[in-house]
């Protein structure tokens, strides 16, 4: 979790360019877009499963308690550690409790949780990005260099080290992890908003007498959301991770709530009995990648360089 | 008192390695492909059979324990105890199929003044040190006072102790403060072996006063022995293993193993693969539901002791909580519990607890005496405390406790939701052990499930500490001497002044049920240990309450 990815730094540096001419093109063809990448979808089978796999995944979270055989924290001491079975499709755990259920519940902590992180990180990240990017001087100085600092570090060591400090919990996990991910943000912002700066569209609203609050609201910000949206779509599945290793280390949701790291963690207790750690960790994976895959059928969505590669 | 116990608090903290040792075993798997190929044991060392007793080699598993030192008067790590007891005779000592029973070790007998305040110990001429000289009193003595001096995390277990003397070369004699007839088995423990005072002496040891900062032998004790156990000191790789030797002056019964090899591992899942595979013949650190998972292997057999690791449910009797501090609120948590539930997940790692002692010991109440559960009656009760729909409080834990591999998290867990049936709502308050510990002992905590491990076998080191003015009690659970509790509190105070066995036993039972009725405390459950053992390989494996093994016992399987 060191460094932001090969792919976030295309996004945030040098796309940055085709960014805001592909958001003016993008509204002025929004339904012929919108139409021929849902129809382009056929040919990208990974991006189609991963958009299954999400919708599944939303319908399995929202409707949890209707679909879930079981509560999550109820108990059958009789039946504890049975192997996966008609009754138990993905078998009970140390405290016979159901692994389906549980695993159902859990995506209600773990997505939510992850949302949130991603939320609270592109609005810090965006206004630091923003402010600094346009107001430049000893602000930028100073915002870019705690950036430096956050960078520095790895992110999840530094998340462990704020969580353990606040004292474990899902609301300081969260907090933690957005205190860690804003940084990679703010650069990214910050740069977009540079390169934008100096375009004739952002000097035509100076001349015209706007406020500098409009014309970073209005006119700038429309032009970063693209390039930031695409990097939080790929982010939340990292964020679901990080917060899934959080849990697992004990920093993050508290038992007996059923999250699907500190689930992996209570596995780990009992090796033999390998549906415990494995369908959580199951559940991990498969939301991870559709969020990856999504993230990048996103980018194609939005970036024009790729749209046209894709129409040629 | 209570000891940290290191093996087991490595667990918890350090679950990325967990993952790392997951990969490992994949690994590992994936390279022995054809399943239980037992004959690759010969490359780490284990003899086969009883082909040659002569030099036949035992290999143990056992978790990378933060062993500090071997040092004989300092070492104070539960880790180490199997090996100081295997190195260092003491003066007395016991066998865990009977608790009740001092056996003789280096004094072949003692007696104690009429009113319990002096022992006299007559040591057996046979004994001998590994060098071969023999073990005299002034070695007791020294090493008795090496203890006291060091200071270690140990020393309390001499508190009592007022003096300790040699009048002749075959007779130790200790004064004690206070009058107490149950002293001798204080002596058993491992931290207080007879090491050879001359040696210890020759590199850097002494036992004045200030030998806390001018001692200098630990580092030399840390790779050689100067005792007269069965076994002498081969060498410590930390962290990697262990290797004892047999004592060829041993002045016992000499040992059937010329060497064992104790192999340190990461983690308990390490050392069911390690003992799958053969490639050791004994593990120490399985979880209860791994050992279940061996039972239905033919070739392991499973030795038990009673682990005297009393885990128990206690709540701050003062609490700021105000419907915690209502004594029918406590009586419903203990009618709330379903202890046969406990038993189960205990998976055969327990009994359950009779009282806050275990059953084992003198004059402690038997399973049957303990609560069993009752809805109807803990409701009861809540109404009556006024409470009707239940109450809120936080139970702590340490998240990386175990007692005999069974996890405090697992425990806790059950009981929350039993008491969450009748109303009562347990926030669930996961520690490391070391914060839990903190917390718990400077009485910061609402309510706990920890397990208290022994010291050495007597209801001694369990009952005072769980009544006032014990530590426990006072300032753990803010349960202070007051007139409800006076009478468990003479009861407890004059027990183990009192030289006749029956009658002490009978104080100790009569001061157990009026805690059990009377005092913040739901005990739970009375663990024992499981040691599984290759049969193929081994033989005569008796597992110990205190140090896990007798190694001198074990015979190579024929």
């Amino acid at each position: 979790m060191s460094a932001r990815s090969p792919l976030d730094m295309t996004i945030g540096g040098d796309s940055s360019h085709a960014m805001s001419t592909g958001t003016l093109s993008a509204r002025r063809g929004y339904v012929h877009t919108v139409g021929r990448t849902f129809a382009g979808l056929r040919h990208q089978p990974s991006a189609l499963i991963s958009l299954i796999v999400l919708c599944v995944w939303a319908i399995v979270i929202v409707f949890a308690p209707l679909l879930a055989p079981d509560g999550p924290l109820t108990q059958s001491i009789a039946g504890r550690l049975s192997p996966p079975s008609s009754s138990h499709w993905f078998g009970t755990d140390a405290l016979g409790r159901d692994v389906l259920s549980r695993v159902m519940f859990g995506g209600r902590v773990s997505v939510p949780a992850a949302l949130v992180v991603v939320l609270l990180s592109v609005f810090v990240g965006c206004t630091v990005g923003l402010l600094t990017g346009y107001l430049g001087g000893w602000l930028d100085d100073v915002l870019m260099r705690i950036t430096d600092v956050f960078m520095a570090f790895p992110l999840i060591l530094l998340a462990m080290a704020i969580s353990a400090s606040l004292g474990p919990s899902i609301r300081n996990g969260v907090i933690a992890l957005a205190f860690v991910s804003w940084p990679q943000y703010a650069r990214v912002t910050r740069s977009v908003t540079l390169d934008l700066r100096s375009r004739e569209f952002v000097l035509a609203s100076q001349v015209a007498g706007q406020r500098r609050s409009t014309i970073l609201g209005r006119v700038i910000f429309p032009n970063v959301f693209p390039t930031v949206f695409v990097m939080a779509s790929v982010d939340v599945g990292r964020a679901i991770v990080n917060f899934s290793v959080l849990s697992f280390i004990g920093l993050g949701a508290r038992p007996p709530v059923a999250e699907w790291g500190s689930m992996v963690a209570d596995g780990a207790q009992v090796m033999s009995q390998w549906w415990v750690s494995t369908f959580p960790g199951f559940a991990i994976f498969s939301l991870v990648l559709a969020f990856n895959f999504a993230g990048d059928w996103l980018r194609d969505l939005l970036d024009p360089y790729s749209r046209t590669r894709d129409a040629a | 008192m209570e000891m940290l116990r290191h093996r087991d608090f490595h667990r918890g903290t350090h679950r990325s390695l967990a993952v790392v040792t997951v990969a490992g075993l994949l690994l590992a798997a994936a390279c022995t492909s054809n399943g239980n190929t037992k004959s690759n044991a010969t490359s780490t060392g284990t003899t086969s059979g009883g082909a040659h007793p002569a030099s036949a080699t035992l290999v143990v598993a056992m978790e990378q324990a933060s062993l500090r030192t071997l040092d004989p008067n300092d070492a104070y790590e539960p880790a180490a105890f199997i090996f100081e007891n295997a190195l260092y005779s003491t003066l007395v000592t016991f066998k865990s199929d009977n608790l009740r029973q001092l056996e003789p070790r280096v004094a072949q007998s003692w007696t104690v003044n009429d009113d319990g305040t002096e022992y006299t110990f007559k040591l057996d001429p046979k004994a001998v040190f590994s060098t071969g000289d023999p073990v005299t009193a002034a070695d007791v003595v020294f090493s008795m006072q090496r203890f006291i001096n060091l200071k270690g995390p140990g020393a309390f277990l001499l508190g009592g102790v007022s003096s300790v003397t040699s009048p002749s070369p075959d007779t130790v004699v200790f004064k004690l403060s206070a009058p107490d007839f149950t002293f001798p088995w204080i002596l058993t423990s491992s931290a207080l072996g007879v090491s050879e005072a001359k040696v210890v002496k020759a590199h850097g040891g002494n036992d004045s006063t200030d030998a806390s900062t001018t001692d200098k032998a630990a580092s030399w004790l840390d790779g050689h022995s100067a005792g007269s156990g069965p076994f002498v000191l081969d060498s410590w790789t930390r962290g990697q293993q262990l290797v004892l030797s047999r004592n060829d002056n041993y002045w016992g019964a000499k040992p059937a193993y010329s060497k064992i090899i104790f192999k340190f591992v990461s983690d308990a899942n390490t050392e069911q693969q390690l003992l799958k595979r053969g490639d050791a013949a004994i593990a120490i650190d399985l979880t209860p539901d791994q050992v279940a998972g061996l039972r239905s292997d033919q070739n392991i057999g499973v030795a038990k002791a009673p682990a005297l690791n009393q885990i128990y449910m206690g709540w701050s009797a003062a609490a700021t909580n105000t419907a915690l501090a209502k004594t029918d609120n406590w009586t419903a948590m203990k009618y709330a519990i379903n202890y046969k539930n406990l038993v189960s997940l205990a998976q055969g790692a327990a009994v359950q607890a009779g009282s806050v002692v275990p059953s084992a010991l003198e004059g402690a109440l038997p399973p049957e005496d303990g609560f069993s559960q009752d809805v109807a009656k803990a409701k009861a009760a809540l109404a009556a405390a006024g409470n009707p729909d239940g109450f809120s409080f936080t139970l702590s834990y340490a998240s990386d406790e175990t007692a005999a591999g069974l996890p405090m998290s697992l425990v806790a867990g059950a009981i929350q939701n039993d008491l969450a049936a009748v109303g009562i709502k347990a926030k669930l308050d996961p520690e490391l052990e070391v914060n839990f510990l903190s917390a718990y002992r400077t009485g910061k905590l609402e309510a706990v499930v920890h397990g208290w491990a022994n010291d050495y076998p007597a209801t001694s080191d369990f009952l005072p500490v769980f009544v006032p003015p014990g530590t426990v009690a006072v300032k753990r659970q803010h349960w202070p001497a007051s007139a409800s509790n006076q009478q468990i509190v003479d009861l407890a105070a004059n027990a183990f002044k009192t030289k006749d066995d029956t009658q002490r036993a009978s104080m100790i039972t009569q001061a157990l049920k009026l805690v059990n009725q009377l005092g913040p405390y739901a005990p739970l459950l009375d663990t024992e240990y499981q040691f599984p053992y290759d049969k193929s390989k081994v033989a005569g494996v008796t597992a110990n309450s205190l140090w896990f093994l007798d190694l001198d016992t074990m015979t190579p399987a024929s």
